[in-house]
């Protein structure tokens, strides 16, 4: 029940939105002391059109992209589809990558003060680092545009991770790991069985946070480094002039970035457990 | 002038334990070597901060028998928890040594099974997988279903047949101790360590898991060693009941023969003879005396032997 209302008020929202949309961006009366001609150079507003296309153009534009989310006909005209798959790629392989580093390292520094206390200016000083500025770096030192942006997902999610694994392992309760040294466990069966386990709804929510902010990051990387992907693709849409596939790309962004999230906090469901 | 309520033996005179004549023979007579040597054990927390070094407790000795239940009675601070825990191996002495079957502890074993107050099981388990997590350590070379088996076993022992595949999270705190208990079990230890594992109880859950943990030692033979101060606890459970005195400095002042029968039920505690005078003689160390025992000399090498009290029953009143 309280679903169902949930959703009616969702609904309403919606609409509500939609109809502020549709009115903000209702065509005005065309100029008609302005010549023809000049006016079709002028683009929309001239011929009284919102230079903002409105849900309806929005929604003709989605319709197309959906049809055919996958087409590539040369470097400047791909799908969206395309173009997110080529984005989902590089934050998932910086992601994956930071994992593969972050996860053992944390486990390192949550399981040794000395460690974290030595480790803990490197990362104050590091993680506040907005991504973008190591990009010139990477891309000096990598000469690869495509790798210098994984580069840059990997570095703004290493971050969370480690803090998240090296907080999630070092809050193991004391208790479990005295079960483990009762019961002679040898480190590396303690590592999986004690505590990764107990450090994991930690770490997972750490990967929650990365993939989000890679998310946000790989936009902006592909902005700058051009050639494909959503980021990209924005920035040509920009440079066409169509606003209608800006606002198409900045919807299919968010509907990617809610499945990333979702994705991931259903894992975290499946590992974390009640005391 | 009336007797002393209580008569010290001296340890060289003292008599063979009465045996219960309802009982078979005890098969691990007092002369046995003891499972368990407790030698002059010291614990001192060394000088900081300007302040002066804290000793914790100092030449404790005592042991135990094989299949002999003891509890150990004193005030919060006298260093009980301290105590298990190096005989657990988890905390290191400053000062002499713990020997279990012959063999110095140097650090936690599976020949000691500890209990724990607030239970420590893995919330991320079922009650199957925490025990089986024991027994995987204490067998590995055991097939799954086997192991399995073994920890089922040891689940029906505690009585959580049905809760089996439950996490601990679904559990009530006294169910909680007995996935505890099973645990400690499981892994068949030399010795069992429970320190005050039904203290965050409430009262009836305790009383009942008291004559449950009566019922396995009996049945089980198990060597115990627990943390109480619960009086009536102590007298249930234990053999005998190690006194500590108030620390810091805390010494073991006395250790005390349980003189009720065996065959002693929780509901019928106080109906036997002896009751009243041990719980007299208990209580009045808890209140008076352990604020003021005189520290004698350590023995080196020996520490301080407590005296052993076998109490008298009280005289009874003239017509």
């Amino acid at each position: 029940m309280e679903y169902v209302k949930s959703l009616i008020v969702t609904l309403l929202i919606l609409a509500a939105l939609l109809g502020v949309w549709a009115a903000g961006t209702r065509d005005g009366v065309a100029d008609t002391s302005v010549d023809p001609e000049l006016a079709a150079l002028l683009g929309p507003s001239a011929k009284g059109e919102s230079p903002v296309p409105g849900p309806e153009d929005v929604g003709a534009a989605v319709w197309g992209h959906l049809k055919d989310p996958f087409y590539d006909k040369g470097p400047n005209d791909k799908g969206i589809g395309t173009q997110l798959f080529f984005s989902l790629v590089r934050v998932l392989g910086g992601f994956g990558l930071a994992v593969i580093v972050a996860v053992p390292l944390g486990f390192v520094i949550g399981s040794s003060p000395l460690m974290q206390r030595s480790l803990e200016p490197f990362i104050q000083i590091l993680k506040p680092v907005s991504p973008l500025a190591w990009m010139p770096l990477a891309l000096y030192v990598i000469k690869d545009a495509a790798q210098s942006s994984i580069f840059v997902i990997w570095i703004c999610s290493v971050w969370p991770l480690l803090i998240n694994t090296a907080f999630g392992v070092a809050s193991v309760r004391p208790e479990w790991l005295n079960v483990a040294r009762c019961h002679e466990v040898g480190w590396l069966r303690r590592s999986f069985t004690v505590v990764l386990p107990a450090a994991a709804p930690t770490i997972l929510t750490g990967m929650k946070i990365s993939i989000g902010i890679a998310w946000l990051v790989i936009v902006a990387a592909e902005m700058l480094v051009g050639g494909t992907g959503i980021g990209y693709f924005v920035w040509n849409e920009w440079n066409n002039l169509s606003l209608t596939n800006v606002i198409v790309a900045i919807f299919a962004i968010g509907v990617v970035g809610m499945v990333l999230d979702q994705g991931l906090a259903g894992l975290t469901r499946l590992v974390s457990y009640e005391e | 002038m009336p007797p002393p309520p209580y008569r010290r033996s001296p340890p060289m005179l003292q008599a063979p334990l009465a045996h219960d004549p309802r009982l078979p023979p005890d098969p691990h007579p007092a002369s046995a070597p003891p499972l368990i040597e407790v030698i002059n054990l010291g614990l001192t927390y060394p000088a900081r901060r300007g302040q002066p070094p804290f000793c914790v407790f100092e030449g404790l000795s005592f042991t135990i028998q094989k299949g002999k239940f003891v509890c150990l009675l004193g005030h919060s601070g006298c260093g009980k928890t301290s105590l298990l825990n190096i005989l657990a191996g988890l905390q290191k002495p400053t000062d002499g040594a713990v020997v279990l079957a012959g063999k110095e502890v140097t650090g936690p074993s599976l020949d000691r099974g500890v209990i724990f107050q607030h239970y420590a099981l893995m919330p991320w388990r079922s009650v199957l997988g925490n025990i089986t997590f024991a027994v995987r350590s204490r067998y590995p070379q055991w097939s799954k279903t086997r192991g399995r088996e073994h920890a089922l076993k040891y689940i029906e022992l505690v009585g959580l047949g049905e809760a089996a595949n439950k996490r601990p999270s679904e559990l009530s705190g006294g169910m909680k101790q007995r996935v505890g208990i099973a645990r400690g079990l499981a892994i068949e230890p030399l010795m069992l360590l429970m320190d005050e594992p039904l203290g965050a109880l409430d009262a009836l859950t305790r009383g009942s898991l008291q004559d449950e943990l009566r019922r396995i030692v009996t049945e089980t033979q198990q060597t115990s060693f627990m943390i109480t101060h619960d009086i009536d606890e102590a007298i249930l459970l234990a053999d005998r009941i190690v006194l500590m005195s108030n620390g810091p400095n805390a010494v073991i002042a006395e250790i005390v023969n349980n003189p009720l029968p065996a065959t002693r039920t929780r509901e019928g505690l106080h109906h036997e003879a002896m009751y009243y005078p041990l719980r007299n003689h208990l209580m009045d160390f808890l209140v008076a005396r352990s604020a003021h025992v005189e520290r004698t000399t350590i023995h080196p090498g020996k520490g301080r032997v407590p005296p052993i009290i076998d109490v008298q029953p009280d005289p009874t009143p003239s017509p």
